[in-house]
């Protein structure tokens, strides 16, 4: 994983409000030699939160990159240079990443960060439904429109779908997680 | 890079052995996605020098074909580890550099609009109803530039008025109807090859 990624990944642990920049924890890291391209450094540049590199870069082994820059300094090819290898020529092969908040490890073999949450730590993107149908959609429209809590989507839900049918509390929802399953 | 060389390089990558029904696993062909990165590439300069992710990458497909047209940074999500060690090795085999990231594409939270363009071809819904709105509206929060995706052609007005009223496109235009083969990988199919329509998209994000 090159530092580029992780500049822009975030923790995604349910109600992690600052989930970045992830910790890293190194284990291995390799370098592979790419070709530099100074337009794309150029472009890129401004979107780059430029402390969370430096800190990885840190992490990492690296310690060339100044503490702070701007835009000016891109007329240098010496600054060019240490910032091309520092986002795209390092890569975190073994090791983790930590989430800030809660301190979460997510792995990473041979290269490839693991964010896959357990059900418990996902949020309100239904994943733990298995049961997906259109209610379930119904609700995603919902969501939006109004910003009812999730508990509160289901206890409505279940109120319309009693109106129509006399079947038991909520059956579209088997996640296990909210109220309208268990 | 020629559009037949293109389709040839992809044309030779592996393609899943054991595909998981419930993920909808099955190969974006070499004919649509050489096409699907060339008119990205030459019609909208939205692949070159550029950072884009392919969602649900499978095979690695359209991030490889992505790769090959000169991406500055390619990132493949999928859910499935069995996938990526695939495309991790399809990428090894064609010499090119490609990241990789296990996370369900519903989860995924990155720092703002971070990728300039993301090329799919999600699950249709057939098996998980809502899987392809799920890639779209997280697709449309990510990209800056521009968003490439495959819709089912029967589902097209749905998909448009997704995109532009709930999701975050400024625009949705469908670029050419497609004909899908999906092979007769599952018992469930009858045929021994299903033939679907699907519309190619691009898509532009708010900003
Ligand atoms: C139609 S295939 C895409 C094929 C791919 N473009 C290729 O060239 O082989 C859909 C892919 O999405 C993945 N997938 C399904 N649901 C997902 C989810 N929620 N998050 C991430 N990936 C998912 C599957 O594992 C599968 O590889």
């Amino acid at each position: 994983m090159r530092l580029l990624t992780h500049n822009m990944l975030s923790s995604n642990v349910k109600g992690v409000t600052n989930g970045f920049p992830l910790g890293i924890e190194v284990e291995k890291v390799v370098e592979k030699q790419v070709e530099l391209s100074a337009d794309f450094l150029i472009n890129i540049f401004s979107k780059i939160e430029w402390k969370a590199l430096v800190d990885a870069s840190r992490a990492v082994g690296y310690a060339e990159l100044p503490d702070q820059a701007d835009a000016s300094m891109l007329d240098s090819d010496e600054f060019l240079r240490k910032f091309h290898h520092a986002l795209l020529e390092l890569h975190l092969e073994e090791g983790a990443l930590l989430c800030p908040e809660t301190g979460r490890r997510f792995p990473v073999n041979k290269g490839i960060p693991n964010m896959l949450l357990h059900e418990d730590e996902r949020g309100v993107s239904h994943g733990g439904c298995r049961k997906s149908n259109t209610q379930l959609r119904r609700i995603k429209y919902f969501d939006r429109k109004t910003s009812l809590s999730w508990a509160e989507q289901c206890i409505m839900m279940a109120v319309d779908k009693l109106k129509t049918t006399t079947s038991a509390l909520c059956k579209f929802c088997d996640c296990g997680k909210c109220p309208a399953s268990a | 890079m020629k559009l037949k060389q293109l389709e040839g390089l992809v044309g030779g990558l592996q393609q899943f052995s054991n595909p998981k029904i419930e993920l909808e696993q099955y190969p974006t062909g070499p004919h649509i996605a050489s096409r699907m990165l060339y008119t990205a590439e030459n019609s909208f300069g939205d692949v070159s020098n550029k950072i884009v992710a392919d969602f649900g990458c499978g095979c690695g497909t359209l991030g490889a074909a992505a790769a090959l047209l000169g991406a500055e940074h390619v990132i493949g999500i999928d859910v499935d580890s069995q996938a990526l060690e695939l495309a991790y090795q399809n990428a090894e085999d064609l010499e090119v550099d490609i990241e990789y990231i296990q996370c369900d594409v519903k989860n995924l939270r990155w720092r703002g609009q971070s990728v300039d363009t993301v090329v799919m071809n999600p699950p249709f819904g057939t098996r998980k109803k809502g899987a392809d709105m799920d890639f779209l509206s997280m697709s449309l929060k990510i990209a800056s530039q521009a968003v490439y995706s495959l819709h089912k052609t029967s589902t097209r007005e749905h998909v448009r008025r997704a995109a532009l009223r709930d999701f975050n496109a400024s625009s949705a235009e469908v670029l050419c109807e497609l004909r899908f083969d999906v092979p007769q990988l599952y018992k469930f199919h009858k045929k021994k090859e299903v033939d679907v329509a699907v519309d190619l998209w691009r898509f532009v994000p708010k900003h």
